[in-house]
């Protein structure tokens, strides 16, 4: 899973570069995630403007990183595409992370 | 589509049980429908919905082994999309589809749900679907409307 990170003073921005978090690739996401907990930033944005597609194992992992975090470190979301949206909102899962409509309007908060 | 109202475009495929020939087949399925000019909802449902019940053939009926078959075959009439998808893998236990309840999100951080949320996404953006068994065929049907949220 290709992910590339940017640090920005307390916030860590990973921009995944896969076009789909789904069940071929919802475990390797989780664990290049899930190493960022030794990160010393206390936000991480996941930035997803090249995610066109989530199914429920993209959403699980991305809750599973969320819950690795803790309480010491915030996960973010940031450009979400039309279907990314869609399964967020249908699951009520969109009501569990700060969603952002950018990276950059995620650093500007 | 022609002006006879009976008519159907079809789509049928065959592919094997593994997350890459799954991701083949709904790149498939989404060229199908964007060539049929499908409203954008109705083929970002149809992704959605069909992903979720090959992760399933793929994980549960096939338990992970790549080398199982799964039959798509779909048909895209004047206000819907009916789709049916076999495979000979396990039988769904107790016969019978899960319910798909929505795992509840409003609890405290260590509590959130990782799993149950296809179910409840084949079920609520469905119509019709049902499961049925035949010799050694797991049949999975089910109806996309073409004006549906």
């Amino acid at each position: 899973m290709a992910i590339t990170l940017m640090t920005h003073g307390d916030v860590l921005v990973a921009r995944v570069d896969d076009s789909r978090i789904d069940a071929a690739g919802a475990v390797a996401f989780k664990d290049e995630m899930v190493k960022l907990r030794s990160e010393p930033q206390a936000r991480v944005v996941l930035d997803l403007q090249n995610v066109e597609f989530l199914d429920s194992s993209g959403l699980g992992a991305v809750v599973a990183v969320m819950k690795a975090y803790g309480e010491n470190k915030t996960l973010e979301l940031a450009a979400l595409s039309p279907i990314v949206e869609k399964v967020l909102r249908l699951t009520r899962m969109d009501k569990v992370f700060t969603i952002h409509g950018s990276a950059d309007q995620a650093l500007a908060a | 589509m022609s002006g006879d109202p009976e008519s159907i475009e079809t789509l049928s495929l065959r592919f094997s049980s593994s997350p890459n020939c799954v991701r083949g087949a709904l790149a498939t399925l989404k060229a199908f429908l964007t060539e049929q000019r499908v409203p954008q909802d109705m083929t970002m449902n149809a992704e959605i919905v069909t992903a979720e019940l090959l992760n399933n053939i793929v994980e549960h009926a096939y338990k992970e082994d790549p080398n199982g078959t799964i039959w798509l075959d779909a048909g895209l009439c004047l206000d819907c999309l009916c789709v049916k998808v076999r495979d000979e893998g396990v039988k769904m236990p107790d016969d019978t589809l899960p319910s798909g309840q929505l795992p509840p999100s409003d609890g405290p951080l260590e509590s959130l749900p990782e799993g149950g949320f296809g179910w409840y996404l084949l079920h609520s953006l469905t119509e019709k679907l049902r499961y049925t068994r035949a010799q050694t065929m797991n049949i999975t049907e089910f109806v996309l409307p073409k004006s549906s949220g």
